[in-house]
């Protein structure tokens, strides 16, 4: 461990802004990449599914 | 070869029917350029330090401007589907368009260069360089840019996709172009730079045709 | 192994194939980025000249190594796609291109993020980060091109295209880019080499590599999976997929 306290983490020497700002806007596309896909991805099968719902309705 | 020579002639006649598709460029040109003295101040200083840069950016914009029109007539009119389903060569076809678009655009700016550089208190090897420098890049110019017209043929907007398409490739010209006139403006030795901007030109000429004949048979080809 | 890329060559298989690993992969990715993050962050010794802002490469370089090998994959995908005319390696260029840039914006962002405390400035034209701009100009033409044609029948081959002109161009561009900055770097900025990097900084780096290859290749295939879906809307085995969970 490089530092010796949770303020130390925090701050960085002086550079925490630079730090934490890189890392947060990393993890936040990080996580928008993850999620995204997965969203997509479930509004399809609702959308597919009101569809294939749909369609048996009007067959016989 | 013959079909080649009809090609040119047949372009360039279409084209002077319509002057004003040569002539909207080079105004475009002039105008660009007309409006850094107005933006920077009149100061022989600063505007021949900021010419090289401001020159070739207009030039890189003219020549985008007029970019997209290389196929799209021939395509509205369907003759560029008669040219791809005759038995006519597609790529001697592609390379004249190209020629023309170089003699209609290139040449009449590397023309007023002189002018432009006068206007922008560049000095005589300045002028020379920039002259030179335009010679050998603006057929780098209409040949990357055919493949960016061939990508969007037919397409609303075109104009505006091909620039955006085609600008990064045009990175290495206007670094090495700039850095030529302003060696040449500082008295230096710019044989290096002519070298690099011939071996560019080389490349594309070999590469671009075949790129652009490709593109414009998938974008016909729909 | 010859079945095993032809399987990857076909939606469905490839559906099915990914469904069963994709868990897996998320969670390899995600743990593998925490790990490197935590080492990084916590255990990785201050730069003398930097200070602990030097943590930031350890989120910068690799961003930047994935935002030029994600073009360079995107160009092989996209020449098998010419050659072999495989619908899915037109897929894989689809959904590479939009992954590329956001990476290499993550890559723009944290180089202009450490500049600040490093050279003062937030962004400074230098070669990697002017190259990188660069880069994310070529993802969003293809991007651009891509929504420009719109599902035609053309799109695949055109956006090929473009992807193989601009790879060949990619090391031009970056020559070009590295001999400008060198002609005009001013006096007091020097990009000095940097001395070789003692065990303790390269290995977590090399680790948040790896970390970062397992998480483009992941959402890679997520992508990949929505856009078959798309694409294979309507046939039966979409919906028996979808009727069954």
């Amino acid at each position: 461990m490089m530092f010796d306290s949770l303020s130390a983490f925090a701050q960085m020497g002086g550079h925490g802004f630079y730090v934490w700002a890189a890392y947060g806007v990393t993890a936040f596309v990080v996580a928008l990449n993850l999620y995204w896909p997965k969203l997509l991805m479930d509004k399809f099968k609702a959308d597919e599914e009101k569809v294939i719902a749909r369609q048996s309705e009007k067959m016989p | 070869m013959r079909f080649f020579i009809a090609s040119l002639k047949r372009d360039l006649l279409v084209h002077f029917r319509k002057p004003s598709e040569i002539l909207n460029p080079l105004v475009f040109f002039i105008v660009v350029i007309s409006l850094f003295p107005l933006g920077l101040g009149p100061s022989p200083e600063q505007l021949s330090s900021v010419a090289p840069a401001v020159v070739w950016v207009a030039a890189l914009l003219a020549t985008l401007m007029s970019m997209d029109q290389m196929f799209s007539s021939d395509f509205e009119d369907g003759s560029l589907e008669q040219v791809l389903v005759s038995d006519q060569s597609l790529p001697v076809y592609v390379a004249a368009k190209i020629v023309v678009h170089w003699l209609l655009s290139g040449v009449p700016l590397v023309l007023l260069m002189p002018v432009i550089g006068l206007v922008l208190f560049v000095d005589g090897p300045g002028i020379w360089a920039m002259s030179i420098s335009l010679l050998l890049v603006s057929p780098t110019l209409s040949l990357l840019g055919s493949i960016g017209a061939a990508l969007t043929v037919g397409l609303p907007r075109g104009g505006l996709l091909v620039t955006i398409l085609i600008m990064p490739l045009y990175v290495p010209v206007l670094v090495f172009a700039t850095a030529m006139v302003q060696t040449a403006i500082g008295g230096g030795d710019v044989t290096g730079f002519v070298y690099w901007l011939l071996a560019i030109l080389l490349l594309s000429l070999s590469l671009a045709p075949l790129a652009a004949t490709a593109a414009v048979r998938i974008s016909v080809d729909q | 192994m010859l079945n095993w890329f032809h399987r990857l060559g076909s939606p469905k298989s490839f559906f099915e194939m990914t469904g069963r690993w994709l868990t897996g992969l998320m969670v390899c990715s995600v743990l593998l980025l925490v790990t490197g993050a935590v080492w990084a962050l916590l255990f990785v010794p201050p730069d003398y000249q930097q200070g602990n802002s030097v943590r930031i490469m350890y989120i910068h370089v690799p961003a930047a190594i994935l935002a030029q090998s994600g073009y360079v994959m995107m160009a092989l995908a996209a020449s098998v796609f010419l050659i072999w005319r495989i619908k899915m390696a037109d897929v894989a260029v689809q959904c590479i291109a939009p992954l590329g840039a956001s990476i290499t914006f993550l890559a723009l962002i944290t180089g202009a993020i450490w500049g600040k405390p490093t050279w003062g400035t937030w962004w400074v034209w230098d070669a990697r980060l002017t190259s990188t701009l660069i880069l994310l100009f070529l993802y969003v033409g293809i991007i651009a091109l891509r929504a420009a044609l719109d599902r035609r029948a053309n799109a695949g081959r055109a956006c090929a295209i473009l992807a193989l002109v601009g790879v060949v161009n990619l090391p031009v561009i970056k020559y070009s880019v590295n001999w400008w900055f060198t002609l005009h770097q001013p006096a007091s900025f020097s990009l000095t080499e940097k001395p070789a990097m003692p065990v303790e900084m390269w290995m977590p780096l090399l680790f948040m590599v790896i970390a970062y290859y397992f998480f483009f290749f992941t959402v890679w295939i997520m992508r990949i999976r929505n856009e078959i879906l798309v694409r294979e809307r309507g046939a039966d085995w979409v919906r028996q997929w979808v009727v069954a969970k």
